[in-house]
């Protein structure tokens, strides 16, 4: 994560390392006479693991809201790979490859596990008019190789067992994990993570860690928001600290412990 | 035909088309959670094209009803066009109902809608015949004898009936019944996901909104004639109804409950005795019934009598169920 104006916005990659994949520029959000994001500016460079932190009511979750489009900005640009999304819907950003999660893990509970994952693959062959026309024979293959993949990741977390499980009926670590999975059949270029590790074990949340880092390691770039600030120090490159709707400080987390107008920000804010 | 055999005729379109409706419904509530209280307006766009295209000019009945259009196209003709004219009704009426409000705020909206087309098409005389509604609608089969005609029509409906529910099974089932489901279980999280939840809700609508509208005109050309006294809102909560007991998103149960509030209980309380000192009260004893069932399924057994099923999956590689077990351990995936 870098301030504004260090890296070039262009396509092209420069001298100072990787072009942003997120560019947010003065982003301003109103609530009525409330400015709950007050001109942020940052950068988030891909492939890494960034952090944002503060304390209640800084803007944290309202930033991610605006950037994922849930809210419009009120101003300010927000840049997506290049490209001005500023004004786009949620679904067409997610399918550009900017994908959220949320604070409370949301699942579609009717549908079982592996349908969760399932209904997030973009661009299927079976939502156009030629597969309703056609049926099963124009995209059961690709349904077949859809299947296959969500079983393999559902695998890798080890919950291959609850495949066929409705997801209304699983435990809110499992939930949290469905979710994660479903993001990542997305084919997700950057992750917006709220608070993922809120109301997990500390084992869940060493294996959130550890799974957020694996796909940092694959070339995820990762934005989360979180209020555990070991968890933030263990696997974040780069923080940026947030109070009063504002960026108050940016850095690595170890050198942010020691800066006075953080620990204010906590105590006061 | 006797009256017994032509009751049982009655009751058989009026099942047909009711299942019609009634899953046209399920795909925009049950399947893609879009409260439509407005439903019937769909039904009665179908049933008044049909009749305003079929009817001829009119002065052909001596000009005792006034209404517009004038055409006389084919029956098959007709029923794809108030096909058609559900559908576009569907979407008008999703895209105004479906702005960003809560469920509950669009199921008032929608009804509202509901009434305001009942008042406007009944007040305008000159528009498809006010409150006195439009007669003589002609029955494809009126040129055949009144036996072989009605057994005929009861085979067409049935024939509907199989077609639409083929039809439906694309939207309710497979992946596309998938991302709907999606939307509706949360429309959030689904939008975060890439699904287009306008999109898909306005594709429900249309969808939703052709089935009424078939349901309409067939139901229409059968009984001949239509007015604003049937479609009242309260025929949506009967389909409505029909669907929270049968099961919501569930065709096969949706179907059976269609069956048991439409057939069973709606027409059943016509045999029960009057009671001399409350006229009326026997036939609204169905209503209440009808009611207090959907009360006491939203408060018991919100999924109906026959759940929602979903496909199981299982794997073809034995290895790849390796990780199984614990069911929340997460590990990376690498």
């Amino acid at each position: 994560m870098t301030p504004t104006g260090t890296s070039e916005s262009s396509g092209r990659s420069s001298d100072q390392g990787p072009l942003p994949l997120l560019r947010v520029t003065d982003l301003v959000k109103h609530y009525g006479g409330v400015r709950a994001v007050d001109g942020v500016t940052f950068d988030v460079s891909p492939g890494t693991i960034a952090g944002v932190i503060g304390p209640n009511g800084a803007g944290k979750s309202t930033v991610l809201t605006v950037m994922s489009g849930f809210s419009p900005a009120t101003s300010g640009r927000i840049e997506f790979d290049g490209v001005d999304i500023t004004r786009e819907p949620t679904d067409r950003r997610a399918r550009r490859g900017l994908v959220r999660t949320f604070q409370i893990a949301r699942v579609f509970e009717g549908l079982t596990a592996l349908e969760n994952l399932m209904v997030a693959v973009p661009h299927q062959r079976s939502r156009t008019a030629r597969g309703l026309l056609l049926g099963k024979r124009f995209w059961g293959p690709e349904e077949d190789e859809i299947v296959a993949q969500a079983h393999q990741l559902m695998s890798t977390f080890g919950m291959a067992d609850k495949a066929n499980e409705r997801a209304g009926n699983l435990s809110g670590g499992q939930r949290r994990a469905v979710e994660i999975m479903r993001v990542l059949m997305t084919r997700p270029k950057m992750l917006l993570v709220d608070e993922p590790m809120a109301g997990l074990n500390p084992r869940l949340v060493r294996q959130l860690e550890d799974v957020l880092v694996a796909l940092r390691e694959r070339g995820l770039t990762v934005l989360i928001i979180e209020h555990e600030l070991d968890t933030v120090e263990r696997i974040c490159s780069e923080v940026l600290v947030m109070a009063w709707g504002k960026i108050i400080a940016r850095g690595e987390m170890a050198e942010l412990r020691t800066r006075r107008e953080v620990q204010d920000a906590y105590v006061v804010g | 035909m006797t009256g017994l055999e032509f009751y049982g005729v009655v009751l058989l379109v009026y099942l047909g088309t009711d299942l019609l409706a009634a899953w046209g419904l399920n795909l925009e509530f049950g399947v893609t959670g879009v409260a439509n209280l407005a439903y019937i307006v769909v039904i009665a766009a179908g049933a008044y094209t049909y009749a305003v295209l079929t009817l001829g000019p009119d002065t052909s009945f001596g000009g005792f009803q006034q209404y517009v259009a004038g055409l006389h196209l084919p029956f098959a003709l007709a029923v794809v066009a108030a096909a058609v004219v559900g559908a576009v009704v569907g979407v008008v009426i999703g895209v105004t109902g479906l702005k960003r409000i809560r469920q509950d705020y669009q199921a008032m909206v929608m009804l509202v809608i509901s009434l305001m087309a009942a008042t406007v098409v009944g007040a305008d005389t000159g528009f498809l015949g006010g409150q006195s509604g439009l007669s003589l609608i002609p029955n494809p089969f009126s040129g055949l004898s009144a036996g072989v005609g009605d057994w005929a029509y009861v085979g067409m409906v049935a024939f509907a009936c199989v077609v639409g529910y083929l039809v439906m099974r694309r939207f309710t089932g497979g992946p596309m019944g998938r991302a709907l489901r999606a939307v509706r279980d949360d429309e959030h999280a689904a939008a975060a996901m890439g699904v287009s939840v306008v999109k898909m809700r306005l594709l429900s609508q249309a969808v939703g909104g052709a089935f009424g509208g078939v349901s309409g005109a067939l139901l229409v050309a059968f009984i001949g004639g239509w007015s604003p006294g049937a479609w009242a809102y309260v025929e949506t909560l009967a389909l409505l109804t029909a669907i929270i007991v049968g099961g919501l998103g569930n065709d096969f149960g949706v179907s059976l409950g269609t069956f048991v509030i439409t057939v069973l209980l709606l027409q059943g309380v016509q045999f029960l005795p009057e009671i001399r000192a409350h006229t009326g009260l026997t036939e609204a004893l169905g209503w209440i019934v009808l009611g207090s069932l959907t009360i006491a399924f939203l408060a018991v057994r919100p999924q109906g009598v026959f759940r929602e099923r979903r496909p199981r999956y299982h794997i073809s590689d034995p290895a790849a169920d390796e990780g199984g077990g614990a069911g929340t351990a997460m590990t990376p995936p690498v």
